[in-house]
């Protein structure tokens, strides 16, 4: 891309972001057209991706593939490619009900891959990892009194942190998951574990709320970044 | 009584003045980079590990697979982390393959890789090679513990992965030192599930920080070796990396190939994360102001009335 084209193109951009910007005074004719250009060039270039990318190689390619039989064809490309275009039927009051093969399938094939890999990854190596952790290849148990006797031997905040990080961890996953415990009235001994639970979904939420400023930040930082260096090149 | 009725004021704010607030608190740090303001940078173990286990990779046959599954809307802070990390395993003469789970994001990746790969001067194909998009994300993870080729038939140019020297010795994970998830969705979290529980392959993250403390659990257990949070872990990455090159040295002399204004070019676009940092201290402050300000006017005004 050419110097000038370049600068033809950020100009562009450029304008698109100071139009989407306006909205934040008030809604206005060029936020929406900014915004109806975003949504249609972003479908458009979705699917001319997914043609090239999908399509024409899995299903147009493939069907003149003179390498492949007639009967494989059927099996890999027309009937998954029919199976496919119940997803079209959607449009039609009469024959929507078609959309729900292709939906089946694909959910009977997600569910079957998922289930067993989603129990190892995110139930039990997460419960695990509530009660113990891997150091050097060996699993170590969070709760350490090594860990604590040594902070009192050597006092240091470095010390109490490490003496610290096992236990609070161990606290919060029970004091949490006990705050949803509904079978219950809540008194006494349970009632100071729900609020020690309650402070650290507040510390949760306090962490989260940061980082999504951060990122909404970003955001704006990304852009004006454009349009003062990249676009008016001032720094 | 002034007091009381500037606090007025404030809790009566147009909210045009906050976003007005905003916008100076991101501008004018941003234009006194030029001056010199550079907040410092400071390296967090997370960040560090990624960082660490790339230099273990130096000297390695294995590659370093990036998955840039992000797309325009989270570009400000994924696409710094990708740069960053390819410029790594450049630097490093460490091969890197690209692949990507947005369709939309074809564009970010094939520019982060050419871009990083001209100013290291490395050939496509034998260095580094972008194999574009393919889709369902699950069976390109399920697929390339089998053979990365079935899955990506041809690279992004059209080129047959069977005819790419770089793939001569690549076939499934086994050949991948690091895999890096770059993601503005829960993309890292499949990574984890379908690529490192079933094939073990060790997996860092590059996250927005919207969704980073959703995989602070994932990082405790070790499913995820290390993990970009945000701008933030960009910002760290790129100071490590300065750091790494400072202390080889190749880096002036690397430089000094450039004209004055592609050295202008590239030392902007090496500073793009830490840059964006010194508004985002600022913003920060005016935001936690906002929020004191705003209990304030509450707890004066409103609490005796409020349902709440």
């Amino acid at each position: 891309m050419g110097l000038v084209e370049l600068k033809i193109w950020q100009t562009v951009a450029a304008i698109c972001t100071v139009a989407i910007f306006s909205f934040l005074y008030r809604d206005n004719p060029l936020y929406k057209f900014a915004e109806h250009l975003l949504v249609g060039t972003s479908v458009g270039y979705s699917l001319a991706i997914a043609y090239r990318v999908v399509f024409k190689p899995r299903v147009i390619d493939a069907l003149l593939d003179p390498g492949v039989t007639f009967w494989v064809k059927i099996y890999t490309v027309v009937i998954p490619t029919l199976i496919a275009l119940c997803y079209v039927s959607s449009f039609s009051k009469k024959y929507s009900w078609l959309t729900r093969y292709p939906i089946a399938f694909i959910m009977g094939l997600s569910v079957g891959l998922s289930i067993p890999m989603i129990m190892l990854a995110s139930i039990l190596r997460q419960i695990r990892g509530t009660f113990a952790e891997e150091v050097g290849g060996e699993l170590v148990p969070l709760f350490s009194v090594n860990k604590i006797a040594l902070f009192f031997q050597h006092p240091s905040l470095e010390g109490f942190m490490e003496a610290l990080y096992g236990p609070a961890i161990i606290l919060g996953v029970l004091s949490v998951m006990l705050l949803f415990v509904f079978s219950f009235e809540q008194k006494g001994p349970l009632k100071a574990a729900r609020n020690t639970g309650i402070v650290y979904l507040m510390v949760g939420f306090g962490a989260a709320f940061g980082y999504t400023v951060m990122a909404r930040v970003s955001l704006l930082v990304g852009r004006i970044d454009f349009l003062l260096i990249d676009w008016l090149g001032i720094l | 009584m002034k007091g009381e009725t500037i606090l007025r004021n404030i809790r009566d704010v147009d909210r045009r003045f906050i976003y007005l607030a905003i916008l100076l608190a991101v501008v004018v740090p941003l234009v006194m980079v030029a001056f010199g303001l550079n907040f410092p940078t400071t390296v967090t173990p997370e960040v560090q590990r990624i960082f660490d286990r790339i230099e273990s990779l130096v000297g390695d046959e294995r590659c370093v697979l990036i998955a840039m599954d992000y797309d325009p809307s989270t570009q400000p802070e994924l696409q710094p982390m990708a740069k960053v990390v390819i410029r790594h395993c450049m630097l490093r003469r460490i091969k890197v393959i690209g692949i990507t789970n947005a369709i939309t994001g074809i564009g970010l990746g094939i520019s982060a890789m050419t871009t990083v790969a001209e100013e290291y001067g490395l050939v496509n194909g034998e260095d580094w090679v972008f194999l574009g998009f393919q889709t369902p994300p699950v069976v390109v993870m399920l697929g390339i513990g089998e053979n990365i080729k079935d899955v990506f038939p041809t690279d992004y140019y059209g080129t047959l992965s069977t005819e790419i020297p770089m793939l001569e010795n690549v076939t499934d994970y086994d050949d991948i030192g690091l895999l890096v998830a770059l993601a503005g969705n829960t993309l890292p979290v499949s990574w984890v599930t379908y690529a490192g529980t079933r094939y073990d392959v060790p997996i860092a993250t590059g996250v927005t920080a919207v969704s980073a403390a959703d995989f602070y659990p994932y990082l405790q257990t070790g499913q995820f070796i290390g993990m970009m949070g945000g701008i933030k872990g960009a910002a760290e990455y790129e100071e490590l990396l300065e750091r790494l090159e400072e202390s080889l040295g190749t880096y002036e002399p690397r430089m000094a190939g450039f004209s004055p204004e592609e050295r202008h070019h590239l030392e902007k676009d090496r500073r793009k994360a830490r840059r964006a940092m010194n508004p985002q201290s600022i913003a920060h402050i005016v935001i936690i102001l906002f929020i004191i300000l705003g209990n304030i006017t509450y707890f004066m005004f409103d609490r005796k009335t409020s349902k709440f």
